[in-house]
């Protein structure tokens, strides 16, 4: 990689879209759980990169690349969260992207342990979904994750804290086979390696 | 020392400073609470680091791709689409956003009349005799040449920018002050159809089943290029635009021709799907996602047919110049 901005040669289309599609799809898949919305998101996020490439100042283009997908889906999430809230009332408490989770074809999609992981993260609120994914599936740092989603380093670290809290709970009741295996051994000296 | 609360998820991630690390880890090791609440956040974080590899469908990179195809050897960084003011594509991608050219009111809209019918006024005023007038009407009966655009970018940009909240369950804590009039109930979705009717525009008496309007805005150099956003009750979302003129069939050619609806359109794209038809002195474009059978429900609901050139046609759209110069207060 070089990092001299006046030698910053511009990517051609088609780079980028090679080098960052996958990256994309993924953090949208993760964010909204199953294909279609996340394909929708994905292209949404490159139509907004080909109309402001010219106003892109090098920096991290994948920094750019994860604040538009996570900015729309927030955005996204927020329109249906209050419409659903409109709907359902006191049952406002849901906030799973609900219907998709049942369609039968959802099961093919992939393993059995991920579509738990995926319903797991899908029970979540965005906004911790958000953060959680950020860090454990894009590896970001905090600091990363607390300028992508617009917040405080504190936040960022309560987020992912009371997330991985909901996804244990989630996931022992789902999984608790794999999840025991899994924790069982895990030792808290070992934590930096 | 106190529990550790969120600090243990910073500790499994590494992102608390060495001394504080150091600091944790010495209390992980007398506490067991905090202990078992490590050990568990870690298993969450494994549990999630070990979701399989997922990889975009090879039919969404090649459409990521094609958001750029037409421009294949230019500067990527360039400004997508330049166009000149008859060509449609200054459509929305120079139009400045939603709420900038949102409908406030057919006042405005009026106001927005070209400035050569101004011109009209004073001319209809000094020319004398019926002959002259007629001439009149007939040279102003012309209309320029419209050129569509086929550049997937462009109509995906056109389509990003659509209003596709169903009107039914629509949000109405945001953006809908900037289109009081198309707010996607039924009563004002029927409202704005009158309206464009009643402006000669082409536009369905009566939207088929299930669609209606979302948004109504006006795009182009001088805002002569109409934006319409419907949608259908099965989530399909459309964009129409419409402009006067008469669709240039010579740069046409070589696109396919195809029986929507029961009429005769191009078809300039398939996905995203963009087809272009005249409709009397109007040339109107759709730009969809892709086809379904709605949206040809909804084409075959235009009415209109082939651009007219004869004199008596003319004339009578040179008279619907006057009187549109004329209705203005």
């Amino acid at each position: 990689m070089t990092t001299q901005p006046a030698a910053w040669q511009a990517p051609s289309w088609e780079e980028i879209v090679r080098d960052h599609s996958a990256r994309v799809y993924r953090l949208a898949y993760r964010l909204t759980g199953n294909k279609h919305d996340a394909e929708d998101l994905t292209q949404e996020t490159f139509v907004r990169v080909f109309r402001s490439l010219h106003s892109y100042t090098p920096g991290t283009f994948e920094g750019w690349l994860h604040r538009i997908t996570t900015n729309l889906f927030l955005d996204q999430a927020r329109r249906r969260q209050r419409i659903r809230m409109d709907a359902m009332g006191e049952d406002s408490e849901r906030y799973a992207s609900g219907d998709q989770l049942s369609a039968p074809e959802r099961a093919f999609e992939h393993g059995n342990l991920d579509l738990d992981i995926q319903r797991a993260l899908d029970q979540l609120p965005p906004e911790y979904r958000a953060a959680v994914v950020l860090c454990d599936i894009e590896g970001l740092s905090y600091e990363e994750i607390a300028v992508t989603l617009g917040i405080k380093l504190g936040t960022v670290r309560s987020r992912i804290h009371r997330a991985r809290a909901r996804l244990r709970v989630s996931l022992e009741h789902r999984a608790p086979a794999a999840f025991l295996a899994d924790s069982a051994d895990s030792s808290p000296l070992t934590v930096l390696g | 020392m106190s529990h550790l609360g969120s600090r243990i998820s910073a500790l499994v991630d590494g992102q608390l400073s060495v001394a504080d690390t150091e600091k944790a880890l010495a209390h992980v090791a007398v506490c067991p609470e905090c202990s078992a609440e490590l050990a568990a956040s870690r298993a969450a974080r494994r549990a999630l680091a070990s979701a399989d590899e997922v990889a975009p469908n090879p039919d969404l990179t090649a459409r990521l791709l094609s958001l750029a195809s037409s421009t294949p050897s230019t500067d990527p960084f360039a400004p997508p689409v330049r166009q000149s003011r008859d060509e449609l594509a200054s459509y929305g991608v120079a139009s400045g956003g939603l709420g900038s050219r949102g409908w406030r009111g057919s006042g405005s809209l009026r106001g927005d009349v070209g400035h050569r019918r101004s011109s009209v006024r004073l001319a209809a005023g000094s020319m004398a005799g019926l002959g002259a007038v007629a001439a009149m009407l007939f040279v102003l009966g012309e209309r320029p040449d419209v050129v569509p655009t086929v550049h997937p970018g462009v109509d995906l940009g056109l389509l990003g920018q659509a209003t596709t909240d169903d009107p039914a369950a629509a949000d109405r804590l945001v953006d809908t002050s900037s289109w009081p009039v198309a707010d996607g109930s039924a009563e004002a979705s029927h409202q704005t159809v009158a309206w464009l009717r009643a402006h000669a525009w082409t536009f369905p008496a009566e939207l088929p089943e299930g669609w209606s309007v979302t948004a109504v805005r006006w795009s182009g150099d001088d805002s002569r290029v109409l934006e319409v956003d419907v949608t259908s009750a099965d989530g399909t979302s459309l964009v129409v635009t419409e402009q006067q003129g008469r669709l240039e069939t010579a740069a046409l050619a070589g696109a396919p021709t195809s029986e929507v609806g029961g009429r005769q359109v191009y078809v300039l794209s398939f996905e995203p799907w963009h087809v272009v038809w005249q409709a009397d002195g109007t040339v109107v474009q759709v730009v969809g996602s892709q086809s379904s059978g709605s949206a040809e429900t909804l084409v075959g609901a235009f009415p209109g047919g082939a651009f007219d050139d004869g004199v008596p046609a003319r004339i009578t759209r040179g008279w619907d110049t006057v009187t549109g110069a004329l209705e203005r207060p």
